[in-house]
Formats: C-alpha cells, structure tokens, sequence
C-alpha cells in the first residue's frame, strides 16, 4: 500500500454486468419463452446491454481511493466529486464480501466500519489479495509491508460442526422465507400456467379424499423440506470459522463463512458491547440456540456470530467473546406478580375476544343463511384459555433481567427465548417510559440505549423501582443526580 | 440478585409558561381536521337510508367530536404539570407524557449533537426546542418548549460541557 491513489480493480468492469444478467436472466427466459414474438427485440437488447456496461463501468471509472500514513481517503462521483475521508486509528471493522460473480471474477467486496454507522466506506471491488492486503493494513497498521504481519497467529475461537445441520430444518423461521422465494419465482412463469388445468385440478382436489390428501401434502412438505433447509444451512454457513487476531488497538474477531457468497468479517473485539443467545421455539426444544453480537459500524450491527448450533458451544463461545461466564449463565431477577398478572389478563383478553370473534362469525353467517354449529364460540372459549394461561406462563417464565459485573442481561420471549446482554460501559442513556396501565400496575419499560446492535435493549413490564434501580446500579455516576 | 427499589426524583425546570398555550394551538389543526370528519360522518347518518350501518354511523359521529377535546383542555394543564427538564454537569434528565410518563437520561460524555428547532408557530409563541443527539438512533432525547432565551442558554451550556470531555462517545 502507498500513498499514491489507486483505482478499484479493472474485473469490477464486469461485476455489474454479469451480476445483472444473472439478476435478469429469468424473467427474461420467462418473457422469452411466454412471449415468442420477437417486435423490437433487434432494438431493446442491444440497448439494454449498452445501458448495463456503460452503468457498470461508472464506479470503476470515477472511484479512487489511498491509504496514507493517518487516513483512508475515497474519491468518487462523475459529476457531484466527493471525497470520504476515514482516520485510520478510528477503523473499527472491514468487512469482505464476495458474491458468485465477484468470486468468480477473483474480486471482492470492501466495506470499511468506523463506529459510526452512517460512516462505512465502501471499495466496489477490489482483487481478492488487495482487499486482503488493505484489510490488514488497516487493522494491523502496517502500510508499509507487502505480506501479512507476522504478529501472532489466528487463535481459533469456534469453528463449523457439521452435526450442527440437525438443527437447520427446525428453524421454521426459514420456512415461510423459503415458501416466499419459490413463490416469487412460480410468480414469473404464471403467464405460462393454463387456468383451465388448475380448474381441473381443482375439481379433482374436491372429489378426493380430503385428509388423505392433507396428509400426504404434509409428508411431501417434510421430505422435501428437511433437505432443502440443510442444504441452506450448509451453503450459507460452509467453512465457518470464528478466529481472534492481534489488531493494532487490541484483539479483533474475524468470522469467515459461505459457500456460494464468500464473507470475511473482522471487528475489533472492543466495539463488540454484547450479545444475544437466542433459542427459537423448535431449535431451543432440541437443546440448539443461536448467538448474534452487539456490534458498531457494520451494515448489520446484530452480527450472526453462531448459526444455529448445541447450547453448549453457544454459550462457551459466547463467554469467550464477553470475556464472562455470568452473563449467559447467571440466574435472573424475575419481574415479580404484577407482570405476571398482566400477561395473563392480557392473554385471557385475547382469547375472550377470539370466542367473541366466533359468535360475531356464527351470528352473522345465521342471517347470510350459513349454518354454522352454536357451539363453535364455546369450542374456541374452552381450547383458547388453556393456550392463553400456558403462554402467559411460559412469558412470564422467560421475562428477567440481571446485572454482573459488566453487562446488562435482559431475558425475553414466548416462544423464542432471547438473553440479550450489552456491556454497561456501552449504554449511552437510559428511558424509563410507563404507559397509563403500567402506572396503574406499577410496571415500567426500562430501555437502555447504545450505539451497538438495534441501537436499544428493553427490559420489559419490570416494576419500576427495580428499574431505576437497575439502571442506577448499571450506570451510578449517570443517575446519581437524579434519584429521589 | 433483587435490588433495593429507587425512584427518580422531579426534575427541577418546568417548560415555559407558554407551552400549554401552544400545544393547543398545535392541536387545533387537528382537532379541525377531525370535526370536519364528524360532520361528514352526521350528514351520513342524516342523509343515509336506515340499515344496521346507522348506529355506526352515530357512534362515529361521536367519537370523532368527543376525540379531539382533551388535547384542547385537559392534556396541555396536565403535560405542563409533568414535563420537566434537568442539566446537570454530567447527564440530561427529561420527564414527558401526560397519560404516560417517560424520564430520559443522557450523559453528556456521549452526547454526538445539539440542535435546536423552532417551527412557525413556536416561533409566534417564543418557544424552542433543545435537541440532544447520542450514538444511538434511539437515545435522542428532546428539551421541548423552552423560553427562546433559556433554550439558548441551555445549548451553550451543553456545548460547552460536551466540548469539555472528549469521548469516542459510541
């Protein structure tokens, strides 16, 4: 690395392009295939492909960039130049991302962190061994040399257990995502459906054994989807490995993983400010949870450190990273009778309204001349307040909050139990916000908020003496002041 | 681990005496809108033939001219009575609400910016608001409706104490 400016690298030229073909290739095929006819086709697409080079050429062609002895300097625009100037000493985090395209082409993503979130520089691309070279420029300040610091090898932290898969199809999650794409993508061939063979089927559906046919719907979903989910798993998390390296302003974590898109994270260890274990319902059941951390100045602050994986490594990597067991391990402050109350009425509200709701449905089909059973009401009354008093229950079971001698800890969830933790020492304020019912129940919304992750950690429904307490005892010298 | 309970104490300032005055006036635009509707909704429910969508009509009626009015009586006495601000050398403490409560705290050694804004109709009422700004999308916290000259009194106050402690502040 030198001072003078360097360009990105001349492959970016055709990042854009191809990244676009690949990005049009179906609805094209689609339009193509449904379309047939050829009008304008001798003008549209030479134009078009004209549009896209030209497009993709821009950033290549107005881009420039140089590391000198204290800052990161970007220069780019054609017409509005604008110069992004990053002090090196207030580098946080370099990210690098390659997608198909980029990997294919030997080049790569560069986003440079700088604890502020607005303030990521980003390089668009540049080859595999530049970006690496800048990456360690940049964190490990050495400019000068050509090679990697020698410094202190990787300490690995955690790395990717293929057993850890087991869990991927739990995550149902991913389901209604997967469910989404293949409808996003049957959405673009529809023209090509004839309408009066979905009548047919149709009228073939109402003639056949009904629960039969649910229930080989059912089979097909899980054969088809227990695959499918690991296979996700494994191309989005392939080679992951979390590693800790000797930055120049202390220790950085580095995550590497994917399959198809190749990404490189690294962040000083310092502006990670807390983490959050969280078990979803079927994954948590199976003893799985996944860990995220609280960081700044990435493009997604709640970086997914762990996939889904056993509890056991998640909390071991988890007091690696935090530098405490308590946090993830401690006991915690339940929030006592008045929240539970709460819950429970509101449950219990939710599920009157639901028999309510029925009546309102019975009645109203009477006069639109629908029989519909009179008991219905009473059978969604009898089936929904056993569900309303477990949840409430189980809410409450999951809801606490503790302190340790760094971190904030705040437990939360029905279904999904999430442990978040932040590090005091990140809070930059606090909000003790009650709604007139809280008033009235003696309850409060604590939130603290900082700089890392979603910006803001609540510790719901908590009696609001135990907040102020909690918030004291976290930050004294901030609210000092201010106690009565 | 259960700790002893504390509470906040008061805030010291109230807003300015103006305030309540405003936060009518600001309301009233509103309230306008709103009554326009319950007038609609009454020539409705006049000119509408019967049908079980009349009563709905009617309630509608009434909500929409019953709506507005606490925000033009009651709230402002009651929001003047509960907002209260505090500077100290080292935090902001803000109290605000007037059905709910909400206290914001910000310690000055993360504190990014201080703004401060005043629309066309504060500006009638001599009103402005201090704006604290900290790392956190989330931990904005806002002095409204001070006295002009107390709200220029508060930023350079808050400017001066943030300029005296250097901080990465995220």
């Amino acid at each position: 690395m030198t001072d003078e400016w360097q360009r990105l690298d001349p492959r970016t030229l055709a990042t854009q392009p191809v990244a676009t073909a690949a990005k049009a290739l179906i609805p094209a095929l689609a339009w193509l295939v449904g379309a047939g006819s050829a009008v304008g086709f001798n003008i549209i697409v030479p134009i078009t492909v004209a549009g896209v080079l030209l497009i993709g050429a821009l950033p290549w062609l107005t881009t420039s960039f140089r590391v000198t002895a204290t800052h990161l300097e970007i220069r780019r625009g054609l017409l509005n130049r604008t110069t992004v100037t990053a002090r090196l000493d207030r580098v946080r985090s370099v990210d690098l991302e390659s997608d198909v395209v980029h990997r294919f082409l030997g080049v790569t993503k560069v986003a440079v962190g700088t604890g502020v979130d607005e303030g990521r520089l980003e390089l668009d691309s540049l080859g595999a061994e530049d970006a690496e070279r800048l990456r360690v420029a940049l964190l490990h300040g050495s400019r000068a040399t050509d090679e990697p610091t020698a410094g202190t090898p990787p300490e690995e932290v955690v790395r990717l257990d293929w057993s850890w898969v087991r869990f991927a199809p739990l995550n149902v999650g991913n389901l209604a995502i997967a469910v989404a794409a293949f409808g996003a993508l049957v959405s673009q061939f529809d023209n090509l459906i004839d309408e009066r063979r979905v009548e047919r089927v149709w009228h073939w559906l109402g003639r056949s054994d009904l629960p039969l046919l649910v229930a080989g719907a059912l089979v097909a979903a899980i054969v088809l989807w227990v695959p499918l989910a690991c296979l996700g798993y494994a191309v989005r998390w392939f080679g992951l490995s979390v590693t800790r390296e000797q930055g120049k302003e202390g220790p950085t974590l580095r995550r590497v993983h994917g399959a198809l898109t190749h990404r490189a994270t690294t962040v000083e260890e310092a502006k990670v400010r807390g983490a959050v274990v969280r078990r979803r319902a079927l994954v948590g059941l199976a003893g799985g949870a996944e860990l995220h951390v609280l960081t700044t100045g990435l493009d997604d602050n709640e970086t997914h450190l762990l996939p889904s994986a056993p509890l056991d490594v998640v909390l071991d990597v988890a007091t690696d990273v935090l530098g405490e067991r308590a946090p993830v391990a401690a006991a915690v402050t339940a929030h006592g009778p008045s929240a539970r109350r709460r819950f429970l009425i509101r449950n219990l509200r939710d599920a009157a309204l639901a028999a309510a709701g029925a009546a309102l449905v019975v009645g109203a089909g009477d006069s639109w001349g629908l029989a519909l059973p009179w008991w219905l009401p009473v059978v969604v009354l009898v089936v929904a307040v056993p569900v309303a008093v477990a949840t409430a229950q189980l809410h409450y079971k999951r809801l606490g909050h503790t302190l340790t001698d760094r971190y904030l800890v705040s437990c939360t969830g029905t279904f999904t139990a999430a442990r978040t933790v932040l590090e005091t020492d990140g809070i930059v304020g606090w909000r003790v916000h009650q709604s007139w019912w809280d008033r009235r129940r003696g309850l409060a919304q604590l939130v603290a908020t900082t700089a890392a992750g979603h910006e803001q950690v609540l510790v719901p429904d908590v009696p609001v003496g135990e907040a102020v307490a909690v918030a004291t005892a976290a930050t004294p010298r901030m609210l000092a002041e201010f106690l009565a | 681990m259960s700790l002893t309970p504390l509470a906040l104490r008061e805030p010291t300032h109230r807003v300015s005496q103006r305030a309540p005055s405003y936060w009518r006036v600001s309301a009233a635009a509103g309230a306008a809108l709103v009554w326009l509707a319950a007038v609609a909704l009454l020539v409705a429910a006049v000119a509408a033939p019967d049908g079980w969508w009349r009563p709905l009509l009617w309630i509608g009626v009434v909500v929409c001219a019953a709506a507005p009015v606490p925000w033009l009586t009651v709230a402002p006495r009651i929001r003047y009575d509960v907002h209260r601000w505090d500077v100290t050398d080292i935090a902001v403490h803000v109290r605000h609400g007037w059905l709910s409560r909400t206290d914001e705290i910000v310690p000055l050694s993360r504190v990014q910016t201080v703004d401060s804004a005043q629309g066309p109709i504060m500006r009638a009422f001599g009103l402005r608001t201090v704006t604290v700004q900290t790392a956190s999308s989330a931990g904005t916290v806002a002095i409204a409706c001070l006295d002009d000259a107390v709200a220029q009194q508060v930023v350079a106050r808050l400017v001066a104490i943030t300029a005296a402690t250097p901080e990465d502040a995220t």
